[in-house]
């Protein structure tokens, strides 16, 4: 059956791909002037883009009193793996790969995963945090 | 971060550029789609009925209707023709979008109410509320005419002008029509599938994206241009110049009485304070549309009212207006005396960015399309959903069930769409005149939604009267006027915004005197007591409450006064006495000109006036009861009085006790 527009769920569904589109679209775009033109503001800045969408999601979350769902925590760490794969390949294999391009995704990449570690650690504690990747290798 | 250099580039370092800013226009094109069709495609999945499909099933959440109202008192037309307007004509239009400020006018003072009655009817549509409640079929279709204004030529205008964007950004490879094609096929997919409700959903972020590239626009010039000190000598140069370059800084009086446009000019340019009072006017007919009503009466409550009346539309846009939208048109006036630009704004501008940041300019175009997007959605939408109600059903098929109803809609929309897209392709004239009825057109309604929430004294005759004549004012002041004259064999004596007023405001001085006078002498007619009922049931549910009554004089004085110094006459004599005070005495003010200055201070006041209508005056908040006013009236009685006899009983308290022992203080014996 059809959920109802008004409700909560939906409207936090909407809501959060609306943050995501914006703020990532505009993080992608800075994030790709940055490593095209080796401009670490630029690059920063993207990444701050991409932050700040993953903090309005989690204001999302608890205004509604929700969580991250299944699909979205899937979604998300595809997107971090093949986004910082790319990374590391090109800096591997690409020829003369520039030192700003390198500063930039390691920062940026840095960035991301200190907020979500502590996003995790703020809600589940250390231990809890532990505890979820001993129960997501079980599964 | 700022280019290293603005010069041309080789031709094949600019077929990189242009084959880079394709493809991340494609693919944010690819994105915007896919995430339109898929929020179409869930919001549309319903069983409701046929209204649940044409208003949302009136369940359009506060947060919702903020972002979309906000975005349809724009338009893709303000978003993408202001600047270039600014660019043009420089300050002196720039003045008129003061009115932007008060483009929620309209909402704060009729749509809480048009939105309670339309639920106690059970109302589907504006010309149904309407017709009902003025018991006139002319009026009825008189609106659905007003919408198809909007649903035809004037989105028309706005698909074939992200057309030509496209077209200039992509070096000619897509054709401007076959883009406008696209992007308007793509639009009436997802609202083929999600009704009001998917086009009010996907409108969320079409309208943030229109509101970050409005402001994103007006930082890439500045930051063109080199930041604040080149802007603000450029523009103290252009203030001492020739007065071909001071008519951009200025306005050209109050009001010239020149024939109008195409009989003859004004001195000094078109925008004197009377023709950006009647342009500010007809942006106040935005919100007195029928489709951005029918927006209103989508929503659940009207809890989102104030917060997009005061915070989205006079805070937000006006900011964006008067700031950005303004440094865009300025600072590109710059750019093409230092060379930098040839003569078409947004796209070379973007052009330029597309050397160094080809991604983030195509995401700003894509605002642009973003903004169109959401505009045809909702207008061709909402007059398709008018059309199959107020005139297919009601006229020819009074027992459609739901199924049918919804084909009508639908068929309705794909005709309305080709229609608009038709006329930009084939009769791009026709469209352009059309095109710019529509707000003097939705401007006549003020009346009529006058009558409806407020001024029961307004009667049918006088309503019909006063819009048909409006219409026909507009018309007549406007480049189609002299057209179907012609067509007729004869020419007007005047020309376009005869006398610098524009049509707009030649419509509604026409519609409300005549409404006026015939409502004078007909307003006793069979049914004033029905109205009165209507008048009074509203009035017990949404009382004028104590701090209202007092306060309400004052408001109204101080509108007048901003509506004369802001958009009339004394914006060109103020601005003038600014400039003439300033240290400088050079027109500028701060480092800015004079009316620059001007706009900024009164965009401030009308923010403060309508935020005092919709909060304070509670125009826009939620309905209180009568009981619950005369009981708060009741207590602030009773509190008023128990602190008078507080303040008596204390001042013959002290008075008694000094009369009755001044030996106990030697110090008083003397008296």
């Amino acid at each position: 059956m059809p959920r109802a527009i008004d409700d909560p769920q939906l409207q936090r569904h909407l809501l959060a791909t609306t943050a995501w589109s914006l703020l990532g679209s505009f993080g992608l775009a800075f994030v790709s002037a940055g490593f095209a033109r080796a401009d670490i503001g630029a690059g920063l800045l993207g990444f701050g883009f991409i932050v700040a969408a993953y903090v309005a999601h989690i204001i999302l979350n608890r205004v509604f009193r929700s969580h991250f769902t299944a699909g979205e925590i899937a979604l998300g760490f595809v997107a971090f793996v093949v986004s910082a794969s790319s990374f590391v390949l090109s800096w591997i294999f690409v020829p003369g790969f520039p030192a700003a391009s390198v500063a930039i995704g390691l920062a940026g990449f840095a960035a991301l995963v200190s907020v979500f570690v502590f996003y995790t650690v703020a809600v589940h504690g250390v231990r809890g945090s532990i505890a979820l990747i001993d129960a997501a290798r079980r599964r | 971060m700022r280019p290293a250099a603005v010069e041309r580039t080789g031709h094949a370092s600019q077929e990189i550029q242009l084959s880079n800013l394709t493809a991340w226009l494609a693919a944010f094109a690819l994105a915007l789609t896919a995430y339109a069709s898929y929020w179409g495609f869930i919001l549309g999945r319903r069983d409701g009925s046929a209204q649940d499909y044409f208003l949302g099933g009136r369940a359009t959440p506060a947060w919702q209707y903020v972002l979309a109202a906000t975005a349809l008192s724009v338009t893709g037309w303000v978003a993408l023709g202001h600047p270039g307007m600014v660019f043009e004509f420089g300050l002196p239009f720039a003045q008129s979008a003061l009115a932007l400020v008060f483009v929620p006018l309209a909402g704060v003072l009729f749509l809480k109410r048009t939105w309670m009655l339309a639920r106690r009817n059970g109302a589907r549509t504006p010309g149904e509320l309407l017709g009902t409640y003025y018991q006139s079929e002319l009026l009825r279709l008189l609106t659905l005419l007003v919408a198809l204004t909007f649903a035809v030529p004037f989105v028309g205008m706005q698909l074939s002008a992200a057309g030509q964007l496209v077209e200039r950004l992509t070096g000619g490879h897509v054709d401007r029509y076959g883009a406008a094609w696209i992007l308007g096929f793509v639009t009436f997919v997802y609202v083929y599938l999600g009704g009001l409700r998917g086009a009010i959903g996907v409108g969320a972020l079409q309208s943030v994206l229109m509101l970050a590239t409005m402001a994103g626009m007006g930082v890439l010039a500045y930051w063109l241009l080199g930041g604040v000190d080149p802007l603000a000598n450029s523009l103290a140069a252009l203030a001492k110049a020739t007065s071909s370059n001071a008519s951009l800084l200025e306005l050209s009086g109050v009001v010239q009485f020149t024939a109008g446009l195409g009989k003859e000019l004004p001195v000094g340019g078109v925008w004197t304070s009377a023709t950006i009072l009647g342009y500010g006017l007809a942006l106040l007919g935005l919100q007195a549309a029928p489709s951005f009503v029918m927006l209103g009466m989508s929503a659940r409550d009207v809890r989102g009212f104030a917060p997009q009346q005061v915070w989205g539309g006079a805070v937000l846009v006006g900011f964006i207006g008067v700031v950005f939208v303004v440094v865009e048109g300025l600072a590109g006036r710059v750019l093409v005396g230092n060379g930098v630009l040839a003569d078409r704004l947004h796209s070379e501008l973007l052009l330029l960015l597309s050397g160094t940041h080809p991604a983030l300019a195509a995401l700003l175009a894509i605002g642009f399309i973003a903004a169109v997007q959401f505009t045809a959605a909702v207008c061709i939408w909402t007059t398709s959903a008018m059309f199959a109600q107020d005139f297919c059903q009601r006229y020819f098929a009074p027992l459609a069930d739901d199924r049918s109803q919804r084909i009508y809609a639908r068929t309705t929309m794909a005709v309305l769409f080709a229609l608009a897209l038709g006329m930009g392709t084939f009769t791009p004239v026709a469209q352009a005149q059309l095109g710019t009825l529509a707000l003097g057109f939705a401007l006549q309604l003020w009346p009529a939604w006058a009558g409806l929430t407020r001024m029961k004294w307004i009667s049918p005759a006088g309503v019909n009267v006063g819009l048909c004549l409006g219409l026909v004012a507009v018309m007549l002041t406007e480049n189609v006027g002299g057209t179907i004259a012609r067509f007729f064999g004869f020419d007007l004596p005047w020309g376009r915004w005869p006398w610098t007023i524009h049509s707009a405001g030649w419509g509604i001085f026409v519609n409300v005197l005549s409404c006026f006078l015939v409502s004078i002498v007909s307003n006793r007619d069979e049914g004033q007591q029905q109205r009165d009922r209507e008048h009074e049931a509203l009035g017990a549910t949404d009382a004028m409450t104590p701090r209202r009554d007092v306060m309400r004089p004052t408001v109204w004085a101080l509108m007048l006064l901003w509506f004369f110094f802001a958009l009339g006459p004394g914006a060109a004599l103020g601005s003038a006495f600014l400039g003439a005070i300033s240290a400088s005495q050079s027109g500028m003010v701060g480092g800015v000109p004079a009316l620059w200055a001007w706009q900024a201070v009164w965009w401030a006041f009308g923010v403060f006036l309508i935020w005092w209508l919709a909060y304070k005056l509670e125009f826009a908040t939620l309905p209180r009861t009568r009981a619950e006013v005369d009981s708060e009236r009741a207590r602030t009685e009773a509190a008023y009085f128990e602190e008078l006899e507080r303040r008596r009983t204390s001042v013959h308290s002290a008075a008694g006790a000094a009369v009755t022992s001044p030996a106990r203080n030697p110090q008083r014996r003397g008296f």
